[in-house]
């Protein structure tokens, strides 16, 4: 019984730290959060999800008015002291919402843990590594050769994998795996309730939404035509019809239609959708386009409709004998071909990029005048300087500046341009400031050189703007910028609903990390450990019935007398069977229980470690129903196969104690049937 | 003396043999396992080879101070240099200010940079006069900016001068990069408390990551041991049941313990041996047949690859698990009395 109890802990442990093993990817994820990476990578420390999922996701909480948090997290690997280490880049106020909670948590250090070069550390990592916080780390690139080093401010217990990692901010483990500064690794997303996320992500009725909201052109003359197309795209299991509606909206809020029309889209897929319409009142409109249903959407954008023009764009000021471009550029920024610009008594035409030379070659003040069929004109005055008027300093002025796009998405930058001119015959540099918003606003500094009576356009760009309007400010002049959600206009992120939709853990493909970088499958993975599994079932079975055979073996000329007084094999059978199950089977339990709690110590003590994570064994109820199983048909077979060894004792050779008869195991179950 | 005849109950020590060849082939499958993907990682780590350490020394509250000397003696040619973290006034901010001589040319890109000015790279503070505070203050000059690809972006530079006297270490480092390391080096620097860390943080990851699959499979030792342990003891402990008239007899004959003891214990060993060798020779099979029967199946597989030091160890292992499982009945036959022995019925041949 002490044998076969044993044999059943040496299966159950190893059994349950195979099933660690074959987990052991998921140590990537830490906790049973959905994590969302990005379809194509191989693995899921390669992805690259787009940072502005994290915002679409945020947006899509009230859009489908569903609780739900998300966090972005990003992947390096580091080794210190000759233990290796998962380095995971987390926002920690949105990590604080969604990845799980921490047990335990100190903080010992004046500085913050929001501070650049702030750490967190694991508990089993400081164990690991043999460090007392603070700490100063120092940190290596995951990729390509990079120095960074880590101020360890704290540290922390989860419970999770996670306390086998050193936390770092987002842009640190960014910097040390290369990652774009617009990239994140995975998207960790929690829910109170994770249908609702499963429901919201992969419905089995269709559903629908639009996407690649797109307009021709923001600025359009009046009863010109624009087009505009968009995506439709059924998430849902099924196929089905929806509505989609075009209309305007002027600034008085009044809503005028432009076409209805219903669409027909098959599940899981997109149609493109495309219609040209044009208005006939000037000023600024909104364009929509919406789509019914379960969750209806609206998109909108701005179109202007104008009396149609033509603009200037060139310099204000010139030096006297100085050949200079100007370009005349249509209403929406067009270059026009063929427009008239008149400038001191001479006239020009503009070539097929709308520009034209001009030579400035008496001083004074001069207007310069275009003009174009069917449109209006524009008339700008220059200026034209003598190089000797200036003074002997350096004297930098910007005498323009204008943003690329007056509308940008979430998390898209934007490119200011400024029009420089140092009017002093001393070069040299200065501080360019660059105010985005006032009262609270952000004030930008770029060190810009210039020399002597040097004209320069000079480009630097905005980033990370909170969706609305910027006023974006450069001494004098001023530009605005809208900048737009993400939400539902970005075709990723609706791949992203219809890729990821139904799981509540991490999706197969992605849960393989390290194997699928070393060009595993997670299938031979899989059959690999369930092989060794087998074989381990197969080998608590033989050592079963090796030590049943012995006992029987050692019994054999006990139960020779009793096939001599009469007993017949399936007395044997009977006799010895229960005997056998019943050792077995308590042999079984105790080994079972025993084998758990080792399993359990194995996976607390920290022996198994997998790429830098302790192995974690989840005990979920399928696993613990199949170590039962097992456990249990391992002893009841062995049991079974050893009575059958001793029925096959013959009466005379077991009374002689001589070798066994040559009977094969057929011939014996017939012999005890037909006893 | 004749020997004991072994191997007499045939079909028995043939299960039991082809048993321990079944537990030596688990030991040699999955030894393969851990092999096969020591060899894709280390197809994958060469991807990322790196000729670049960072050695730094490990002190109570992380990155210690050293002198130029102290590592002079492993490798001369160093780039070497101080990185601290200090208060950055006005922004009243904490920032990583760190200073690089690279007399040598080490690093990848020239980054040396001697004046008592401050550099910066993608920070946004503005060029002018700066307050760093660290273990002094110094008031000093943001002068220009820097570009590199191994110190990160949000960093400044400054002379070696500036640091030593933001830490008050004058004289000494507490970083240097070094170009390829030798085994003996790196023994020599960890010898010496340094920490030498290879500048590609992946190619060590990796290597770790095989050596804990490596730790972690060799349990599967434990249960395959247990188990030959397990079939040598009932297979000798028949045998001593089937054979302790003979043996009693053997005993009055004069064998003395010892002879007994290992007579039986040489049983073991031929039984173990054998499945051993069985075992192996089904292993190293089993192995490549899985290999090229997955390559059919999945369209990325890992070939197994069967190490000869290992299997020496799992014919070792074998053989001593056999032993050792029948030392117990061995011992319990060689104390036994041998009148108590012949009263034992011996089989009529």
């Amino acid at each position: 019984m002490v044998v076969v109890a044993l044999a059943i802990v040496v299966f159950t442990a190893t059994a349950a730290v195979l099933s660690g093993l074959q987990n052991g990817a998921k140590a990537f994820s830490g906790d049973p959060a959905l994590v969302i990476s990005s379809e194509g990578a191989p693995t899921i420390f390669s992805s690259r999800v787009d940072n502005g999922m994290v915002l679409a996701l945020d947006s899509a909480m009230e859009q489908f008015d569903a609780e739900f948090e998300v966090s972005p997290e990003v992947f390096a690997f580091c080794s210190y002291d000759d233990e290796s280490f998962v380095v995971r880049g987390v926002n920690y106020t949105k990590f604080g919402l969604v990845g799980p909670s921490f047990e335990e948590f100190e903080f010992i250090s004046n500085s913050s843990i929001y501070d650049r070069s702030s750490a967190m550390i694991g508990s089993r990592l400081m164990g690991r590594l043999g460090l007392d916080v603070p700490y100063s780390l120092p940190l290596v690139g995951s990729y390509s050769n990079k120095v960074d080093f880590v101020n360890i401010v704290g540290w922390f217990e989860t419970g999770t994998t996670m306390d086998d990692e050193l936390f770092v901010n987002l842009d640190r483990a960014r910097y040390l795996s290369g990652m774009p500064s617009d990239k994140i690794s995975i998207i960790r997303v929690s829910a109170d309730d994770p249908d609702i996320v499963s429901d919201i992500l992969s419905p089995e009725d269709a559903r629908f939404t639009i996407f690649g909201f797109h307009v021709s052109k923001s600025i359009v003359s009046v009863n010109e035509i624009f087009t505009v197309a968009l995506e439709v795209r059924n998430w849902g299991g099924t196929s089905g019809e929806v509505d989609v509606s075009f209309g305007l909206r002027d600034t008085s809020g009044d809503n005028v239609s432009l076409e209805n029309i219903t669409v027909l889209v098959n599940a899981s897929s997109s149609i493109s959708v495309t219609r040209q319409f044009s208005h006939n009142s000037v000023g600024a409109q909104t364009l929509l386009a919406s789509v019914g249903g379960e969750f209806p959407v609206t998109l909108e954008t701005g179109i202007e409709v104008v009396e149609p023009y033509i603009r200037y764009w060139g310099p204000s000021l010139v030096m006297i004998n100085e050949t200079f471009n100007v370009t005349v550029l249509r209403y929406d920024g067009v270059p026009v071909d063929g427009a008239t610009v008149t400038f001191m008594n001479g006239s020009y035409t503009t070539d097929a990029e709308g520009r034209t030379s001009l030579t400035a070659d008496t001083l004074g003040n001069y207007s310069v005048v275009g003009t174009a069929v069917g449109m209006d004109g524009f008339n700008v005055s220059i200026e034209i300087a003598d190089p000797l008027w200036f003074p002997d300093s350096f004297l930098p002025v910007i005498t323009g500046f204008q943003l690329s796009s007056d509308a940008v998405k979430e998390s898209d930058s934007v490119k200011g341009i400024v029009q420089l001119m140092n009017v002093g015959i001393v070069g040299g540099s200065f501080d360019l400031a660059v105010y985005v918003d006032f009262l609270p606003g952000v004030v930008y500094l770029y060190n810009v050189t210039l020399n002597p009576l040097e004209s320069i356009q000079f480009t630097f760009t905005l980033e990370d703007m909170s969706v609305g309007t910027h006023y974006v400010n450069v001494d004098m002049f001023s530009d605005e910028v809208v900048v737009e959600p993400w939400y539902a206009d970005e075709p990723d992120f609706v791949e992203l609903f219809v890729r990821y939709g139904g799981t509540t853990e991490l999706s197969d493909p992605a849960s393989i990390p390290l194997y699928q970088a070393a060009k595993l499958s997670q299938g031979n993975v899989e059959l690999a450990l369930f092989s060794i599994g087998t074989i381990a079932a197969v080998l608590a079975g033989l050592a079963i019935i090796a030590v049943f055979s012995k006992e029987i073996h050692e019994g054999r000329r006990r139960l020779g007398i009793l096939k001599t007084i009469g007993a017949g094999r399936r007395d044997v059978l009977m006799l010895v069977s229960p005997q056998a199950i019943v050792r077995g089977l308590i042999g079984a339990s105790a080994g079972l229980a025993i084998g758990l709690a080792a399993a359990e110590w194995f996976s607390r003590s920290g022996i198994f470690m997998l790429f830098g994570h302790e192995l974690a064994i989840e005990w979920s109820r399928g696993l613990f129903v199949l170590i039962l199983a097992s456990a249990a048909v391992i002893s009841l077979l062995s049991a079974l196969v050893s009575a059958l060894i001793a029925v096959r004792e013959s009466t005379i050779s077991a009374i002689r104690n001589l070798p066994d008869e040559d009977v094969s195991p057929r011939q014996d179950l017939q012999s005890i049937g037909d006893d | 003396m004749r020997q004991l005849p072994l191997l007499k109950f045939g079909t028995r020590a043939k299960s039991t043999s082809l048993g321990i060849a079944l537990c030596t082939m688990f030991i040699v499958a999955s030894f393969s396992i851990v092999n096969g993907l020591e060899t894709s990682m280390d197809r994958l780590s060469a991807t990322f080879e790196s000729d670049y350490f960072l050695i730094t020394k490990p002190g109570d509250a992380g990155m210690s101070y050293f002198e130029e000397d102290e590592l002079s003696e492993v490798r001369e040619q160093l780039a070497l240099g101080v990185v601290t973290s200090v208060l950055i006034l006005p922004y009243d901010e904490l920032v990583t200010v760190f200073s690089v001589v690279d007399t040598y040319g080490i690093l990848p890109a020239p980054i040396d940079h001697s004046t008592d000015v401050v550099l910066k790279s993608q920070l946004g503070y503005s060029l002018g006069d700066i307050t760093l505070v660290g273990e002094s203050t110094l008031n000093l000059t943001l002068n220009g900016t820097y570009s590199s690809t191994v110190f990160p972006s949000d960093w400044l530079l400054t002379s070696q001068n500036v640091t030593w006297a933001l830490t008050t270490q004058a004289g000494t480092y507490n970083y240097a990069i070094s170009e390829s390391l030798d085994d003996a080096e790196l023994a020599s620097l960890e010898e010496m408390g340094f920490s030498a860390q290879s500048m590609v943080g992946i190619v060590e990851f990796l290597e770790s990551g095989v050596d804990e699959i490596r730790s972690d499979m060799s349990w599967v030792l434990l249960p395959s041991a247990f188990v030959i342990a397990v079939l040598a003891y009932s297979f000798i402990g028949a045998e001593v049941s089937d054979r302790r008239h003979e043996i009693g007899i053997l005993k009055t004959l004069g064998a003395g313990r010892f002879r007994v003891m290992s007579y039986l214990l040489g049983d073991a060993l031929v039984i173990s041996a054998w499945g051993g060798v069985l075992g192996i020779a089904l292993g190293i099979v089993l192995s490549y047949a899985i290999s090229t029967s997955a390559s059919a199946v999945f369209t990325s597989v890992f070939v197994m690859r069967v190490d000869e030091t290992l299997v020496v160890l799992a014919f070792i292992a074998t053989v001593f698990a056999g032993v050792l499982g029948a030392l117990l009945p061995a011992m319990k036959m060689t104390l036994s009395s041998p009148v108590e022995d012949l009263k034992e019925v011996g089989p009529s041949t």
